[in-house]
């Protein structure tokens, strides 16, 4: 029996629907006030009435607690539907395992099957964002995580797509609007509250956006724990960060991680950041992205700090696809350049490539073959780039990296009903408003897509 | 363009098991195969050969080729048999480049060096299979391992392989990425030192 099969049957004692992660695992966007635990469920909104009583409820919502009450009383959440249709449909074991199994969650198993659903529980991984402010506005990218984007939309409206790409509508419909970070904020004064005796019983805490280094409370997260007399030293501290704030916030993070880092103030420290292809193609998708400062900024903090691990999270989309061959060729270079055995994680920098689903106009499914093809070429440049067997070298692409940049291709090219000519249309509507509200050249910066690009407005036309 | 193999540091075509994610038959598995084949290597002596000498041998189900002074001989396992092997006599030179091919057609074995037939035989079973294959060039068997080794200098120019009609592999040894050489077929079947 594998390890995943004894903690389904553990679970399964407890009830069919039962799933740890619900108990350990938060995503709480304060900036907003919705809270999720795991990825799969949709986030919910955060009753202020409920925080004003418990700021526990950032994480025990009476909402959630009634999932909890479900799963406790062999019962299947509904918002838990992802993980049903696996359990239902295949031989596969379903998230709620995988998640359950992890160091986060399976030592408290015993714990919290013996917990009452009412009681409130400190979770042991948890991402937060604080705030949307960021000072880029990628294309795929939306107003609820990029206050620049707030701002365009405020200004011009939505995107005049097939729908309205974008607008503010639907998240003041839905009360998700983020506050302003000039604004009072109940949810992040309430985390506030609840943060000394979460931190305490803390595994993982990663702090998104936004950007998190223009959030104030990203630094005074860091202040706490590089000076807390009693530091959770088996703390994983992983920060987002786009590295393209001003260069004295840089500074200033690498001087704090520092501190944080040499005193052995936490188990590991993982900066996450983004890079979906090379130089003004890069530019293009992350607008407000310098690609150069961003590369220097990067061997900045793995010259700086020693054992910290860099991760690339690539949203790889439509426009990646004619740059990503170099953008491989510099992570094999980085890796090479700054390997040591210190690094909390094997790699000094890892790249982590993730297909982009929403918006559909921007997912390289929209890319006829010829452009598919070179995400082929990608996978197999990274597979060069693998460790290789029998050697003493442990730097080099992961068996994951690669497999992700495959699975990549295999994703594009496969046939799930995506809707090609209705996508390639909004595609097109979407560079040309692009290219207004931002001042961009969609064409001088892909050469590659001209063809592609004219055939689909003579069509539209 | 060449790669050098030196005496003690043999190579490996073992690409990694991902490979089996970027083609459908890995070159490593084709003494493996139940069709024809051919199998076709470029190569220069450097040096002249004393002891037995070592240009490839397929593993763990030993299949493999080793040079003598004045000789050649051809290891092989089938299936439910013994290990087995055939000799011949051949007069090495050096610094002459030699393409040595082996082409399986139904249960025919044949062994060229320079379209010249040196060994023609028939195996009665298939020939032994491994799912973990892997061809060691320059090396009788993994360094580690400190056995049947038969190391030498040796200079590779070409490493083709046919599976039927398809060409599945081909090293010429012009590109490396990352200490391995390039497969100009695109199927990812590199082969990298072992260290």
């Amino acid at each position: 029996m594998s390890n995943f099969d004894v903690t389904k049957s553990e679970l399964d004692k407890v009830g069919c629907g039962m799933c740890l992660a619900k108990w350990t695992q938060v995503t709480m966007h304060l900036h907003n006030g919705m809270t999720h635990s795991c990825h799969h469920p949709v986030p919910h909104k955060i009753p202020l009435s409920e925080i004003k009583e418990n700021p526990t409820a950032l994480h025990n919502t009476k909402y959630k607690k009634l999932a909890r009450k479900e799963m406790l009383e062999n019962k299947r959440p509904g918002e838990c539907d992802y993980c049903w249709n696996v359990e239902d449909n295949s031989n596969s074991f379903s998230d709620r395992v995988f998640k359950s199994n992890e160091s986060w969650s399976l030592p408290h198993l015993e714990e919290i099957k013996g917990l009452d659903w009412r009681a409130n529980y400190n979770p042991r991984y948890v991402e937060v964002s604080f705030s949307n402010t960021c000072n880029f506005k990628c294309a795929y990218c939306s107003p609820m995580a990029s206050s620049k984007w707030v701002e365009e939309i405020e200004k011009f409206g939505g995107y005049p797509l097939s729908y309205n790409f974008n607008n503010l509508e639907w998240l003041k419909e839905t009360g998700q609007l983020p506050y302003k970070q000039t604004e009072y904020n109940p949810y992040v004064e309430s985390f506030w509250n609840w943060w000394p005796e979460l931190y305490r019983d803390l595994h993982t805490f990663r702090i998104t956006g936004g950007e998190p280094l223009l959030a104030k409370d990203t630094w005074k997260v860091l202040d706490f724990i590089a000076e807390t007399p009693e530091p959770n030293r088996k703390l994983n501290l992983s920060i987002n960060t786009n590295l393209g704030v001003p260069k004295n916030l840089i500074n200033e993070f690498v001087k704090k991680a520092k501190k944080i880092i040499e005193e052995d103030r936490v188990n590991e420290f993982v900066i996450f950041t983004s890079c979906e292809t090379w130089g003004e193609q890069a530019e293009y998708i992350r607008f407000g992205l310098n690609f150069n400062q961003f590369l220097e900024n990067v061997e900045y903090i793995l010259q700086e700090l020693p054992k910290v691990t860099i991760n690339i999270m690539s949203t790889f989309n439509a426009l990646s696809p004619f740059g990503y061959d170099k953008l491989i060729d510099k992570v094999q270079e980085l890796k090479e350049k700054y390997q040591n055995k210190e690094r909390y994680w094997k790699s000094a920098i890892q790249l982590d490539t993730a297909y982009l689903r929403w918006p559909p106009h921007l997912s390289v499914k929209i890319l006829d073959r010829e452009h598919k093809d070179l995400i082929l070429e990608s996978a197999k440049k990274a597979f060069y780039y693998a460790t290789p067997q029998f050697t003493n070298d442990y730097f080099g692409f992961s068996d994951t990296e690669v497999q992700k940049i495959k699975r990549l291709y295999d994703f594009a090219i496969s046939d799930d009903g995506f809707e090609v000519e209705k996508n390639r249309l909004d595609f097109v509507k979407f560079v040309d408003e692009y290219d207004i509200r931002k001042g961009t050249n969609f064409l001088n910066t892909f050469p590659q897509l001209e063809n592609f690009y004219n055939e689909i407005r003579n069509k539209k036309r | 363009m060449k790669l050098e193999i030196k005496k003690g540091e043999p190579w490996v075509m073992w690409p990694d098991l991902l490979v089996g994610n970027f083609n459908d038959f890995p070159a490593n598995k084709i003494f493996d195969h139940k069709g024809d084949y051919v199998f076709t290597i470029e190569f220069e002596l450097v040096e002249q050969i004393t002891d037995k000498a070592c240009l490839f041998s397929k593993l763990p189900s030993y299949f493999g080729v080793d040079l003598r002074n004045g000789g050649i001989t051809l290891t092989y396992s089938e299936k439910d048999k013994e290990t087995d092997y055939i000799d011949a006599n051949y007069n090495w030179l050096i610094g002459r480049k030699y393409e040595l091919k082996i082409e399986k057609k139904e249960k025919n074995v044949i062994l060229t060096i320079d379209k010249f037939q040196i060994f023609n035989f028939k195996i009665e079973n298939d020939l032994k299979e491994d799912s973990d294959s892997h061809i060691i060039f320059g090396a009788g068997n993994f360094p580690k391992n400190g056995f049947n080794l038969n190391y030498f200098n040796v200079i590779l120019y070409s490493v083709k392989i046919i599976r039927d009609s398809e060409v599945i592999s081909h090293n010429d040894f012009e590109k490396f990425i990352h200490g391995k050489s390039y497969d100009i077929t695109g199927n990812c079947n590199f082969i990298h030192k072992i260290i």
